[in-house]
């Protein structure tokens, strides 16, 4: 599905990402932790086109997509969420949900009432269902407590129905209750079907999620397989927990 | 004589709606134009030179203005949407003044009944009586004014439903994220300009032949800063916003006899409150989705 060669990224001389290599397999979900600033959302960023790459080749299914724009790449079928959640605070949850679909083939600029819009407009309760929001898709995005935004998130995210889902911290700034809840969003509605590269600092949500996690420090992969293999490590245990045992 | 005065504001509304119109689809896509004056200029001379000078109907002229400010803006944009910001405005700004400018020594004239007719740089261009010569009322022409405004606002209110008017919505907020949902923000935000291009054209055109005589000065930057104000008055959550803008400022500030004089002082203050209190105007988004709210419950509890 998706492999990344070599990959480096500089910020004014600080390599966010150094010739780092992944590949990741169709229908794998991918756990990706590390320290801050160890280049976690970079990844991300470049994987998208937001920042360019300074060496290195992104493939995505045989296609090298290193230099395609932003809207190119969400068109060949790899789909986000932010850190810093990022929704149009000043649209209705509906619409932050149905302004993904502008993009889609053979959607017009106008939105009229044909059977192909009524049944894309269907597609957009049934994602605001899934994730729990349906009795609040009038409501303005930006008056939603954070759990809902990222819930929000999620749900446009998925509108497209990308082959590859790329989640940044899914569950930052949740309690522990929450944290679980979207943990099971993730598992049995975000993740059946597709590919998935999840960053997170919550070990629970990850080794709920995920089959694989990936270690970064430094913009270098220090660590990849299995969660339990390795969380073991000591050069994981090192960088990452400061030397203690995880409690996950 | 009151009646002429009446029809004379009422018809200045109408037209100034346009160029606010105009810069508010701007503000939508998240920029501040301080050029679309350039655009009300290039559709008033050119739709003047195509009925006073070529012969053409009012009706050809019009729509010969408003594309040939469709056709300007183009111009404008392609090297300039790039540009965020301010230095989107200083672009918009400079280039309006350089159109300013041009009209200054443009002169293209022909003799028409042993007189001479056109541009003549900075005396202006007279004689745009197109409307007087086929014997069209002021009152006429008011409503004339007011039926195009009509089908621009029902335009505008067809875009706020549409996937293009979200878009624009889009772009104004978030244009990277836009960009991530699969779109081309540069193309969206070119077509903006131009169709902001054309609304402030129609405007120029019917200025043009209501006053029957343009004149560079006309086009400075403050009629540009005055478009800006209505939307920002008004509100950018629906387009009915700048034209409240426009209601306030020469349908009441002008009219209230106590503050004449002053009303620049009152205007400037007005506006400088607002973006205080409400930074995007009274019909913001926020104001405009409560509105809708209770307009739904009400629909619903009638039926």
């Amino acid at each position: 599905m998706l492999r990344i060669e070599g990959l480096s990224r500089s910020f004014g001389g600080v390599a966010a990402l150094e010739a780092l290599d992944l590949a990741v397999a169709d229908g794998e979900v991918v756990g990706l932790i590390g320290p801050n600033g160890s280049g976690k959302t970079t990844l991300f960023n470049v994987i998208t086109g937001v920042h360019a790459a300074d060496s290195g080749r992104i493939v995505l299914r045989d296609r090298d997509i290193t230099r395609s724009t932003p809207a190119g790449i969400v068109r060949l079928g790899i789909a986000r969420t932010f850190q810093n959640l990022r929704i149009y605070q000043r649209m209705s949850v509906r619409e932050n949900v149905w302004v993904a679909q502008h993009s889609l083939p053979g959607v017009g600029l106008l939105s009229g009432s044909s059977a192909a819009e009524r049944a894309r407009r269907a597609e957009v309760d049934r994602l605001l269902e899934a994730v729990g929001l349906a009795d609040r898709r009038e409501v303005l995005a930006g008056s939603l407590p954070l759990p809902d935004q990222r819930r929000l998130e999620l749900a446009r995210a998925l509108v497209r129905s990308p082959a590859l889902l790329l989640l940044d911290e899914p569950a930052g700034g949740m309690t522990p209750t929450e944290t679980a809840e979207m943990a099971a969003l993730i598992r049995d509605f975000a993740v059946p079907g597709r590919t998935c590269i999840v960053i997170e600092h919550k070990l629970d949500l990850i080794s709920e999620t995920c089959g694989r996690l990936c270690v970064l420090n430094f913009g270098r992969k220090i660590a990849d397989g299995a969660p339990g293999e390795v969380l073991q490590q000591a050069d994981v245990l090192e960088a990452y927990l400061g030397g203690d045992a995880p409690d996950a | 004589m009151d009646d002429i005065y009446l029809v004379t504001v009422v018809s200045n509304i109408g037209m100034i709606s346009f160029i606010a119109l105009s810069a508010y689809l701007l503000l939508v896509v998240g920029e501040i134009s301080f050029g679309q004056q350039a655009f009300f200029a290039v559709s008033a001379y050119g739709s003047g030179i195509a009925t006073a000078m070529w012969g053409w109907p009012i009706w050809l002229g019009l729509l010969w203005g408003a594309l040939l400010a469709g056709a300007a803006a183009l111009v404008v944009a392609i090297p300039t949407v790039r540009l965020r910001g301010l230095y989107f405005s200083v672009a918009t700004l400079a280039f309006a003044e350089m159109v300013r400018l041009i009209f200054e020594i443009f002169t293209y004239q022909v003799e028409i009944d042993g007189e001479l007719v056109g541009p003549d740089g900075s005396d202006g261009f007279r004689d745009i009586r197109a409307i007087y010569d086929s014997n069209v009322s002021a009152f006429e022409y008011m409503l004339i004014i007011y039926g195009l405004l009509a089908v621009v606002l029902i335009g505008f209110l067809i875009l706020e439903r549409s996937r293009l008017g979200a878009i624009f919505r889009m772009i104004g907020e978030d244009p990277m994220l836009t960009e991530m949902q699969g779109l081309n923000v540069t193309v969206y935000k070119i077509l903006a300009v131009v169709m902001a291009g054309v609304v402030a054209g129609i405007g120029g055109a019917l200025y043009a032949h209501l006053a029957t005589y343009v004149e560079p000065k006309i086009f400075n930057v403050m009629l540009g800063v005055h478009a800006l104000a209505y939307g920002l008055i008004g509100g950018l959550g629906t387009a009915f916003g700048p034209l409240i803008g426009v209601a306030i400022d020469i349908g009441l500030l002008e009219s209230i006899r106590a503050i004449s004089g002053y009303r620049m002082i009152v205007f400037g203050g007005l506006v400088a409150l607002l973006l205080i209190v409400r930074p995007r105007g009274l019909l913001d988004e926020a104001a405009v989705h409560w509105l809708r709210g209770r307009w739904r419950e009400l629909r619903r509890a009638t039926h």
